[in-house]
């Protein structure tokens, strides 16, 4: 296993820049969850970093080595991606089974007995045309080929899209029990965030084409907090603090605060919490302007 | 050559020989259709040769779709599980090439066991034919997923142009372009091969940059 480094990654479609000047690190043996907004760049990061997708500009290395037309460095990497319904004249008629069977022909280190066991876990029928799956299966089509994959670097980009909770509990019970089993690198990318904070060890943010925060995840929520109170108390006691998604109610304001360390003492005027990793997004995320 | 280099060049192997079978199964359907229905054919070297011809018109039939269809479907497959851009264009250009002689060599084999009157420049000139219609339309199929559907209409008028310029001026002048007496020479054999390899060129440039779709 390695460590997959993007420096100074862009990527332009036409006029726009998806992905602008990004540079990250992601070293073997963690899980990282990959989080953003719809159209922030997550799925083009991806694809960029795993080489099936050219950038404008930037290098990117696995274990020193480029990773673009390196055969080497392919075969390490698995980044399982939505399995498109529609080819160019229709519904792709293809059968799951040779799809697995495509897969297992590629990743050198297929698990051909643990893919048939994901598959009876997640009752799909691999005869099954994939123009026939539900949004469901197809995500759990995608979890199947990235985890019997074995590949030391897995890529799940938003898998857990359209599975149901039982599913999506099966599958963050799986990705725990390989990764304890081999520890593979995972970088998953998701948009139900609380439900999989507890799995990320590092987590990325990006906003707009831009890397917001790259972090440990124990660490950068160990230093975020939600402080409540009187509207003059909130201010007085954030001062200096980056603060993110004020919200005033009467005489009293909530807001997230993202500070450089964890254990500030904010004071006895206004009440500190903790918050959550996919409140600390929102937060961040969010543009007061357009809310109603 | 390495592994993943072999594993694509087998997964390419493959689908040439689903290709194979359905040429000549389609083929083989069509005889049998005439076998069926008209009392008056035989299983004979007639029968045989229709059947040949069959099979290298759907094989022409079957490079043209295919090449168009496979690099936004196929070629995009290969490269989302790992495969190199110059391994996915070479093992198309293997599919071709193979299954061209896949054919040529199920045609030999009929033309040798059923005594069939064979037109060597007509037969090579379909199977060269087939080579570069399946590397035009890979381009084509590339330009597609790059400009848009507009590139097939281009496609049919240029086309549309070319037939209705050439009937045209057939029809004003009673010149006749020689278009049959070129396609029967041994030229026109050597000519197609001549033009698939430099269609290598713009595919080369279409697959260094492809991305997954």
């Amino acid at each position: 296993m390695g460590t997959l480094v993007g420096k100074n990654i862009t990527k332009k479609y036409g006029k726009d820049t998806v992905l602008n000047n990004v540079s990250v690190q992601i070293e073997s043996g963690k899980i990282y969850g990959l989080i953003g907004r719809n159209g922030a760049g997550k799925t083009t990061l991806l694809s960029i970093l795993t080489a099936q997708n050219p950038a404008n500009a930037g290098e990117i290395t696995l274990d020193g080595e480029p990773v673009w037309e390196n055969e080497k460095a392919l075969s390490q990497i698995c980044y399982s991606r939505e399995i498109s319904q529609m080819t160019l004249f229709g519904p792709n008629t293809m059968k799951l089974k040779e799809y697995l069977k495509t897969a297992a022909l590629f990743y050198p280190n297929w698990d051909k007995d643990y893919a048939k066991r994901l598959m009876d876990a997640f009752h799909l029928d691999q005869k099954k045309r994939i123009s026939k799956l539900s949004k469901g299966m197809l995500s759990a089509a995608t979890i199947i080929i990235a985890l019997a994959s074995k590949s030391p670097i897995t890529i799940l980009d938003e898998p857990v899209a359209g599975l149901d909770v039982v599913a999506r509990e099966l599958f963050y019970k799986l990705v725990i029990e390989e990764y304890a089993a081999t520890g593979r690198t995972f970088i998953i990318s998701t948009h139900i965030i609380e439900e999989a904070a507890s799995l990320f060890e590092e987590v990325i943010m990006i906003d707009k084409g831009s890397i917001v925060l790259e972090e440990n995840t124990e660490h950068l929520m160990a230093r975020a907090y939600r402080v409540s109170g009187e509207v003059e108390a909130v201010d007085k006691a954030t001062a200096g603090y980056k603060t993110y998604h004020p919200e005033t109610i009467g005489r009293n304001k909530v807001v997230t605060v993202l500070a450089n360390e964890s254990g500030i003492d904010f004071g006895g005027e206004v009440q500190v919490e903790p918050t959550t990793l996919q409140n600390l997004f929102y937060a961040m995320s969010v543009d007061a302007e357009l809310e109603v | 050559m390495g592994t993943t280099t072999k594993k694509v060049f087998f997964y390419y192997m493959k689908q040439t020989q689903k290709l194979l079978a359905l040429s000549v199964g389609l083929g083989a359907l069509l005889v049998a259709e005439f076998l069926i229905l008209d009392p008056d054919f035989h299983l004979d070297a007639y029968a045989i040769q229709r059947m040949a011809g069959f099979i290298l018109f759907m094989y022409m039939i079957c490079q043209a779709s295919w090449g168009l269809y496979s690099v936004s479907y196929y070629d995009s497959l290969v490269l989302s599980f790992g495969g190199r851009r110059t391994d996915v264009r070479r093992g198309a250009m293997l599919r071709e090439v193979l299954l061209a002689v896949e054919v040529l060599v199920i045609y030999c084999i009929l033309a040798l066991t059923f005594h069939m009157e064979v037109g060597v420049n007509t037969s090579l000139g379909y199977l060269a034919m087939g080579l570069v219609l399946g590397g035009f339309m890979r381009i084509i199929g590339g330009l597609n997923l790059k400009h848009g559907r507009v590139v097939y209409i281009i496609l049919v008028l240029v086309c549309a142009l070319t037939g209705g310029f050439t009937s045209g001026f057939t029809y004003a002048t009673g010149y006749s372009f020689p278009f049959l007496e070129f396609f029967n020479s041994p030229f026109f054999a050597l000519a197609c091969i001549l033009v698939y390899v430099v269609l290598q060129y713009p595919l080369h440039r279409i697959y260094k940059t492809a991305k997954v779709y």
